[in-house]
């Protein structure tokens, strides 16, 4: 591990010399940068792994069921588990899914799952990224990049390898495709992710492709090349959002969708990754059900724990929100990137009074959840000093004939002493994850 | 674009459709169970028409459909960003003293006759996305404004409720009314006009509001600038007993 | 891979242009500055009037300066290779990592010698790169006709600059005589009858070099 850190400049030259980079928006200009790399892994032993894993693969089955339920039969509605006011009218319930089933009934493909440990060792889930969750490239890559550059900390150390991302995303991939091509479908060159896309692209073999270049004629998906001749499309691994896919069924302005891809869908005969519609899954206020959800189609009780957490829907969870007002975090349902999140303790007397009226009004919209113990990652700061910070961890669940977790994932860690987002749009850098083999 | 389908109300024949420029459209069916016609063109033009001419039987039923599972239409039940009613509606709800009444049908039928009293036809005040709690702030609108006002109060009491485009006889264009869940049953009540929908309705698609079912939607790509019209006509056959 | 669409062939080919014009310009923008010295200080205004873009730069010092390294200038070097950038990342997929690398470090290059002491010699870096860069589409591409889009980019960019900056007539012919083998094995639709044309002007030991400039210009057919 010193060997990483002495030789830390050497892999930040490889970094750039690859283009590890994320793009950003600054005053309506489209800059792209480095995403800032720190040499000191997080290391997760071969037990917790295992324990993690469990949790996990439960989580994300747990999940997927929820989704085939809800835009099928509806079980968990009628059963009374989950009110229909967290789902029916909440953003991320697509009406247009209702009643399609998605090949092989998988609709979270990818799932990020975001954790943090806290003080006393424990693992908390933070959130479920259940839409287009991205960052597993950066790993990949930057682990590929320190092999070459520190090989003894790889040698002296039994590190599971994650370079095999893109094999289990090309098992994804396969496994749900309907007949035909793979293809990735990127907003664009101007998109945050896009170095993320095309390293994807190049690592899995599919078809970098912007939906200039797809038609759909006869409930059918064709990709088109200089001569005009068609190509069948199996399977699109879509890096757009749902709001943006079909300008026929979503977001009529959108210009970077493919019209009617969700006829082709519904007909069953293209795989979306991840399917349309799972928005109504990972939004904060169903978070609160998951341990339910477990429950309900597992029958097990839920390994990894949430952030113990408070629904004001209900009048109990209320009074206790409003009694422990200020040492609560409470969060907005409907926004992410963290945006949205609320320390009580930070409010002034006439901030909190006017939150306390903004909640009362609109209970549904908000959750809370207690503080949690950080426990902090060392980095090393600008002199070369290493220093703690917060950090969470984006694990990465693969759905496909299994479900497997990626021995790896995506530290985020905030470089300001004094935050608690780590999200790259917001400054945040990376680390290696390491998983040990024994 | 929508194309109207067999109900327990209707039967549609002789559909017989014409699309300018595009052999290769397909039909399908949306998760409200619409029947859509969709296609794309690549070759540049500069005009683009569709025509549809048929049958329809109607007033073979006084429902247009009926299921047995209520929880199948749950969606039905949430209000959309259209139908959300804010404090003006909620206090006309109030008014309404809807607790009077136990049936859905009931329900229904008295929100019907009362807002047909309280709100007035008016074309030209209201946009073409309108949320029902302006409209009904506005005091007047059209069809449309009338079905969402509507849906928002049925949805309020927990009645599963649907937008439903539509032609009437002799109508210069499509109409809009309310489909209200009742016991299973799907009847529709026609606020602007203040009546139950019998034979002279022509049902084409539904949803949740009016966003979700425009009779025609599409896109293009180019530089121009356009104008769209659109004409229906309904006349009436009379076929002997 | 197999499959390209019009799109990508776009980008392949610009990718191909840009890169040669970022090497064939600098090249001479060296001769350039070396002429420049002390046999023609204002010689950086005919480069402007071959190369065919404005003379914004008022000083052969300016000029020495901005040229190479003006990322809001449209015509500088930088500005081109952006360009090569701008095409070889929606590439990715299809040219390598490994390949794209060389144009990340041609630009690391221009930013370094813009700060250097020696910033001319340390253009030669650039250089170095854009070469490693042609031997990596060489090595590492397996696709034939992904090679050819390319290197038939750079042709038609080299002979288009040959033709503008008077290059002999003997390098025009080599070059034009490359260009040619690209285009066929690229299975790009093109204008036959132009080739037709240019083939027989070149028998000639002399001619119009404007009128071969023009020709190249519908050569290739969408």
């Amino acid at each position: 591990m010193d060997d990483l850190i002495k030789k830390s400049e050497t892999i930040n030259k490889l970094l750039a010399r690859y283009g590890v980079k994320f793009g950003i928006y600054k005053n309506g200009e489209f800059k792209e940068q480095l995403f800032p790399f720190d040499p000191i892994p997080r290391i997760i032993k071969h037990d917790e792994f295992t324990y993690l894993e469990k949790g996990l693969t439960q989580r994300v089955d747990a999940l997927n069921c929820f989704l085939a339920d809800i835009y099928g039969p509806k079980h968990i509605v009628k059963d009374g588990i989950i009110p229909e006011e967290f789902i029916f009218s909440a953003k991320g319930f697509l009406a247009p899914c209702d009643g399609v089933t998605p090949p092989k009934n998988i609709y979270s493909h990818i799932s990020g799952i975001d954790l943090v440990q806290s003080k006393d060792n424990n693992w908390y889930i933070l959130e479920d990224n259940l839409r287009v969750p991205s960052g597993a490239s950066y790993p990949m890559i930057a682990r590929d990049l320190q092999r070459r550059g520190a090989p003894e900390a790889f040698s002296d150390n039994s590190v599971l390898d994650n370079r095999n991302y893109a094999d289990l995303l090309k098992e994804v991939m396969d496994h749900v495709n309907t007949g035909g091509i793979n293809v990735i479908l990127s907003p664009g060159r101007y998109n945050a992710a896009f170095f993320e896309h095309s390293y994807l692209a190049e690592k899995t073999g599919a078809v970098l492709t912007t939906g200039k270049d797809i038609v759909c004629e006869n409930d059918n998906l064709y990709y088109i090349d200089y001569n005009g001749r068609k190509q069948r499309v199996g399977a699109v691994y879509r890096r757009i959002s749902d709001e943006y896919l079909d300008p026929m069924t979503f977001y009529e302005e959108s210009v970077i969708g493919i019209p009617h891809i969700f006829e082709a869908y519904r007909k069953g005969n293209v795989a979306l990754i991840n399917a349309p519609g799972n928005g109504v899954a990972d939004d904060k206020g169903i978070y609160y059900f998951v341990p339910k959800m477990i429950r309900y189609y597992l029958s097990q009780d839920a390994v990894l724990m949430n952030a113990l957490t408070y629904l004001p829907y209900y009048e109990k969870d209320m009074r206790y929100v409003l009694d422990n007002f200020d040492k609560l975090v409470i969060k907005d349902v409907a926004e992410a990137g963290g945006y949205g999140v609320v320390f009580g303790s930070s409010l002034t007397a006439e901030k909190k009074e006017e939150f306390i009226a903004l909640l009362k009004s609109q209970p549904r919209r908000f959750i809370a959840q207690e503080v949690i113990d950080f426990y902090d990652l060392d980095i090393l700061d600008e002199s070369g000093k290493s220093v703690p910070r917060k950090a969470d961890l984006r694990a990465f669940v693969l759905s496909g004939d299994t479900t497997r977790v990626w021995p790896s994932g995506l530290t985020r860690f905030s470089r300001n002493p004094d935050s608690f987002i780590v999200n790259s749009s917001q400054g945040g850098g990376f680390k290696d994850t390491w998983v040990l083999s024994q | 674009m929508f194309l109207p389908q067999d109900t327990a109300r209707q039967k549609i024949t002789d559909l017989n459709i014409t699309v300018s420029g595009c052999e290769n459209y397909s039909i399908t069916n949306d998760s409200f169970n619409n029947k859509k016609l969709y296609g794309l063109i690549k070759e540049p033009h500069n005009n683009f028409e569709v025509s549809i001419t048929g049958t329809a039987e109607s007033g073979i039923g006084i429902f247009d459909e009926y299921f047995d599972d209520p929880y199948r239409f749950l969606i039905l039940k949430a209000q959309t960003d259209l139908t959300k009613p804010g404090e003006k509606l909620n206090e006309y709800r109030k008014s309404l003293h809807l607790d009077e009444f136990y049936a859905p049908y009931d329900k229904a039928l008295h929100i019907m006759r009362s807002l047909h009293e309280t709100f007035q036809y008016n074309p030209g005040v209201t946009e073409i996305h309108e949320t029902a709690e302006n409209a009904f702030s506005l005091g007047k609108g059209v069809c449309q404004d009338y079905t969402h006002i509507m849906l928002s109060l049925l949805r309020s009491e927990k009645i599963p409720a649907r937008y439903v485009v539509g032609m009437m006889l002799g109508e210069g264009s499509s109409h809009a009314w309310v489909e209200a869940l009742c016991r299973g049953y799907w009847y529709g009540f026609d606020p602007t006009n203040n009546k139950l929908v019998n034979d002279e309705y022509i049902r084409v698609s539904c949803g949740r509001d009016s966003s979700d079912c425009s009779v025609i939607k599409g896109n293009f790509y180019g530089f121009t600038t356009q104008t769209q019209s659109e004409a229906v006509s309904v006349e009436e056959i009379i076929t002997k007993d | 891979m197999g499959i390209i669409t019009i799109d990508k062939c776009d980008h392949l080919f610009w990718l191909g242009r840009y890169t040669d014009r970022v090497h064939t310009t600098l090249k001479y923008y060296l001769k350039t500055a070396d002429l420049m010295i002390d046999s023609d200080p204002d010689y950086y205004s005919v480069l402007c009037k071959k190369v065919g873009i404005p003379d914004i730069y008022g000083s052969s010092e300016n000029f020495k300066k901005k040229y190479p390294f003006d990322e809001t200038d449209p015509n500088s070097i930088i500005s081109s290779l952006n360009r090569a950038y701008d095409n070889a990342i929606v590439m990715r997929d299809y040219i390598g990592t490994e390949t794209m690398a060389y144009i990340q470090l041609a630009i690391d290059d221009v930013k370094t010698a813009e700060k250097s002491n020696a910033p001319i010699a340390d253009l030669i870096l650039v250089i170095d790169h854009i070469l490693a860069f042609w031997g990596c589409v060489n090595d590492m591409i397996d696709d034939e006709q992904i090679r050819n889009i390319i290197k038939l980019g750079k042709g038609i960019e080299r002979l288009d600059l040959y033709l503008s900056l008077d290059n002999p007539v003997y390098e025009v012919k080599r070059t034009y005589k490359r260009m040619k083998g690209f285009l066929i094995k690229s299975k790009l639709r093109y204008d036959e009858s132009i080739i037709y044309t240019i083939d027989s002007m070149m028998k000639d030991s002399e001619f119009n070099y404007s009128n071969v400039k023009n020709l190249l210009r519908n050569l290739i057919q969408e």
